[in-house]
């Protein structure tokens, strides 16, 4: 019972230990999460902001200088002879060189220039980089950009969209990115063709996190560029066309927030350029905050099981501890009750709680220890009264008495009768019972009674009553005190005896039990009731109970031996009585020996 | 025979002592019985007497007194009579040199037993001729025999012994003598023989016979069944035999 009690106890201390913990750890475990998620907003900020400054450099400044050097009134009207099939002049031919000039140092500073267009509006013909000569609009491999350059708005400066190119029918198409760059003094375009592939790469070299990608989307809501090649299968359809509808009604591409785009958390944060007249909308994943987490959880994990073992063997010595205090006042408590010196078992008290512990057991012990010496007070009054008693009744009269009777049933009926042999039974048992009560005997001797005192009572009642017994053989020199069995036996006589019965047997059972003998008188008689059973207990426990018999018996059994060692009683009604205590075992030998 | 004085201030068990035990066949005969001390000291004086068997509490002089000064008349054997085992009276008994006590109310055993062993000190001193009378014993191992098959229930050596007047050691010793087995040897045979009659009959539990044929423990009786016939009582009754030569 104790160890079930100890596992409650044990299981309820370690959660109690373990709950601060697991708070702290989930507190910690909140903070870092938003902790992370701020800084990996923070960062895509900041990264696409440098990203949005890169882009600018790169491309606007380009268009930037040519529309500046458009202004120059030399270059201007060169560029508008040229295009006029009219023959240039001598300060023409030198603003053409000019510009071819500005035209190879793009090329071959910037890799990813694939050409530069200028065109100026009504004509047929155009210059470009590529060749570096002037092409006709009609004959050139390239013709799509003059459909987007008339579909831009009269009011946008900038436009920029992708489109694919072919120079040679052999040859493999090369994704362009084209920003449409309208003159300030010209009615002209300025278009920057920028190979998609090796733009990309610069870009995305911008990008500090991996997890970061950028798609630039233009006026029209349409996607221009993706940073990671990844992000096109993934493109989700739903969430450019929500950022194209975004754009095109309120000239915002999104709120920067967290959105779930197939099962994946993004954070989203866009930028516009006006210079580009360009979306940048920078997704972050979430993976690597996830992965973070992961790793967090897994050391918490690890912590908290260390933890957990150390809090299990805090919880186990805690209260194995406190259960060693309840062994404590347990054995204090019994050996109390055996009568046997307790101080020693008294623990230091080293804390508060021990020292009110060890008063209230204190206090207990000594007022159990009150009640005891009170009922040995008792029972010593009892056998003052009972020695008085037999001070009044001489003995010698009741003897010299019995003696006359003796001699005169054998004057009388000879020496078989059973007058004569009740007789001698009869003196045996009243000297025996008038014998110092406190004198020890042997179990063979307490036997030699017994017998005599049944064989009295089977011929005083007429009545075969067998009385059989079983006894082990090696505990008959072991000491008892007088009269240990006979109350009991009285008892079968008087109370167990069924008259319905035919035969009434008694069992005497005395076994070794190693340190005790065990003592049961079973009997088949009229047995006794559960109310019964309550009635004998409350009776044979009661202090002013003056029944004699088996009051007394147990009255004894508890003052010699404690109160562990009392008078057990069972029995079924009808079916008979089982009366059994134990004793420890004393035996005769061993105070010889001493 | 050797001659015995009672003393004892009641008269019934004076006259008890002296007629209701046979003395003669335990080898005493009553030459004077007396109510109180001064008489038996006078008888003592004037006339032969061995042992002088005395009540110690009599009124005017005590048992021990009687003890004392019967001494300083001769060397007389005394045994005390007491109602009662009364240390202070038993301490100064062992003093004044008494040859044994008694407790009222006399038991048989212990008498003829205390009887005996004085008796046989007395035979140590005055050298006597053994009488050899065998029809007179066998008579009475007939009556021992006859005691046995009829109260084998409850027959022990004391008794048996009580009821033919001789002490429990002696009749031992003459039953083995003359019939060479013992007497508890004899009576478990009886008893064993009863029980096997009554095992054929299943009507009886297997206690119920022990208790019958006198033992009061259901194993000390198995054990014996089982020494004697070779088999437990309840393989008897199913019917298995051991057939032994007994030595």
């Amino acid at each position: 019972m104790l160890k079930r009690y100890f596992v409650k106890r044990a299981w309820r201390n370690f959660l109690i230990m373990i709950v601060p913990t697991l708070m702290i750890f989930i507190f910690i475990g909140f903070f870092f999460v938003y902790s992370q998620r701020e800084s990996l907003k923070r960062e895509s900020v900041k990264s696409l902001e440098s990203f949005e400054e890169s882009l600018e450099a790169s491309i606007y400044n380009v268009g930037y200088q040519l529309d500046a050097l458009m202004c120059n009134s030399s270059f201007s009207l060169a560029l508008r002879t040229m295009l006029n099939y009219t023959e240039m002049r001598q300060n023409d031919q030198i603003a053409f060189k000019m510009i071819k000039y500005f035209f190879n140092s793009y090329e071959t500073s910037y890799s990813y220039f694939h050409s530069i267009y200028l065109y100026l509006d009504g004509r047929e013909r155009f210059l470009t980089s590529d060749t570096g000569q002037i092409a006709g609009i009609d004959t050139y491999y390239d013709q799509d950009w003059l459909p987007m350059y008339r579909g831009m708005k009269p009011d946008e400066r900038v436009y920029t969209n992708q489109r694919w190119v072919q120079r040679y029918t052999y040859g493999e198409p090369v994704e362009l990115i084209s920003i449409f760059y309208r003159m300030t003094y010209l009615d002209g375009v300025i278009v920057i063709n920028i190979d998609k592939g090796e733009y990309g790469k610069l870009l995305r070299s911008i990008l500090i996190s991996e997890n970061q990608k950028v798609v630039l989307f233009n006026s029209e809501g349409e996607v221009v560029c993706i940073t990671d090649p990844e992000l096109e299968q993934f493109e989700s359809e739903e969430f450019t066309e929500e950022i194209r509808n975004n754009i095109l009604t309120e000239g915002e591409a999104f709120k920067n927030s967290w959105v779930n785009i197939k099962g994946k958390y993004y954070y989203v944060d866009t930028l516009y350029s006006p210079y580009l007249n360009l979306y940048e909308v920078s997704m972050t994943s979430a993976t690597q905050l996830l992965e973070e987490i992961k790793i967090y959880l897994l050391l918490a994990c690890m912590i908290l099981f260390a933890e957990m073992v150390i809090m299990f063997l805090l919880a186990y010595r805690y209260t194995k501890r406190t259960f060693g205090y309840i062994e404590e006042c347990v054995d204090i408590f019994s050996a109390a009750e055996r009568g046997e010196s307790y101080d020693s078992h008294f623990r230091d008290a080293d804390d508060e709680y021990a020292m009110i512990l060890n008063n209230v057991i204190r206090l207990y012990i000594n007022n159990s220890q009150i009640q005891m010496d009170l009922l040995a007070k008792q029972h010593e009054n009892e056998m003052t009264e009972m020695m008085a008693l037999q001070l009044q009744i001489n003995p010698h009269f009741i003897f010299n008495t019995l003696q006359t009777l003796d001699f005169e049933a054998i004057k009388k009926l000879g020496n078989q009768a059973e007058l004569h042999h009740m007789i001698q039974l009869l003196a045996f048992v009243v000297k025996y019972a008038l014998s110092e009560p406190t004198a020890p005997v042997t179990l063979s001797e307490e036997l030699e009674y017994l017998k005599s005192y049944i064989e009295i009572q089977n011929i005083r009642f007429n009545r075969d009553v067998i009385t059989y017994f079983e006894i082990d053989d090696e505990i008959l020199d072991c000491k008892v005190f007088r009269m240990i069995l006979q109350p009991v036996l009285e008892n079968c006589f008087e109370h167990g005896v069924d008259t319905e019965k035919e035969r009434i047997v008694v069992k005497v059972k005395i076994y070794d039990r190693g340190d005790h003998i065990s003592f049961a008188v079973l009997d088949n008689g009229r047995g006794v009731s559960k109310e019964d059973i309550g009635e004998i207990y409350r009776k044979i426990n009661s202090r002013t109970s003056r029944n004699i018999g088996l009051t007394n018996l147990n009255r004894r059994l508890i003052l010699r031996y404690g109160a562990g060692y009392a008078l057990k009683i069972q029995g079924k009604e009808g079916f008979g009585t089982i009366v059994s205590f134990n004793i420890p075992k004393e035996s005769d030998n061993s105070e010889n020996l001493n | 025979m050797y001659r015995l004085v009672i003393v004892d201030d009641e008269q019934k068990i004076l006259d008890g002592i002296a007629e209701l035990f046979p003395w003669q066949n335990i080898g005493f005969e009553v030459v004077g019985k007396f109510t109180n001390a001064t008489g038996a000291l006078d008888f003592v004086s004037k006339n032969e007497a061995d042992v002088v068997l005395t009540d110690i509490r009599m009124p005017g002089k005590s048992g021990l007194d009687l003890a004392a000064e019967l001494k300083k008349i001769r060397d007389i054997i005394v045994v005390i009579l007491s109602s009662y085992s009364d240390y202070e009276y038993m301490r100064q008994a062992l003093k004044s040199d008494i040859q044994d006590y008694l407790l009222k109310p006399i038991n048989y055993g212990d008498l003829s037993n205390c009887f005996e062993k004085i008796r046989s000190i007395l035979d140590e001193k005055n050298i006597t001729e053994g009488i050899d009378d065998t029809p007179y014993y066998d008579k009475m191992l007939h009556a021992v025999d006859e005691y046995i098959e009829n109260h084998f229930k409850e027959a022990s050596l004391a008794m048996a012994a009580e009821q033919i007047g001789i002490s429990a050691g002696y009749l031992s010793k003459i039953y083995k003598e003359k019939r060479g087995t013992g007497f508890q040897e004899q009576l478990n045979s009886t008893r064993m023989k009863k029980a096997a009659q009554m095992l054929v009959d299943p009507s009886y539990k297997s206690y119920e016979i022990a208790y019958e044929v006198g033992y009061d423990s259901p194993k000390n009786f198995t054990r014996a069944f089982k020494a004697h016939f070779g088999v437990t009582p309840r393989d008897y009754r199913n019917g298995v035999r051991v057939n032994r030569s007994r030595a």
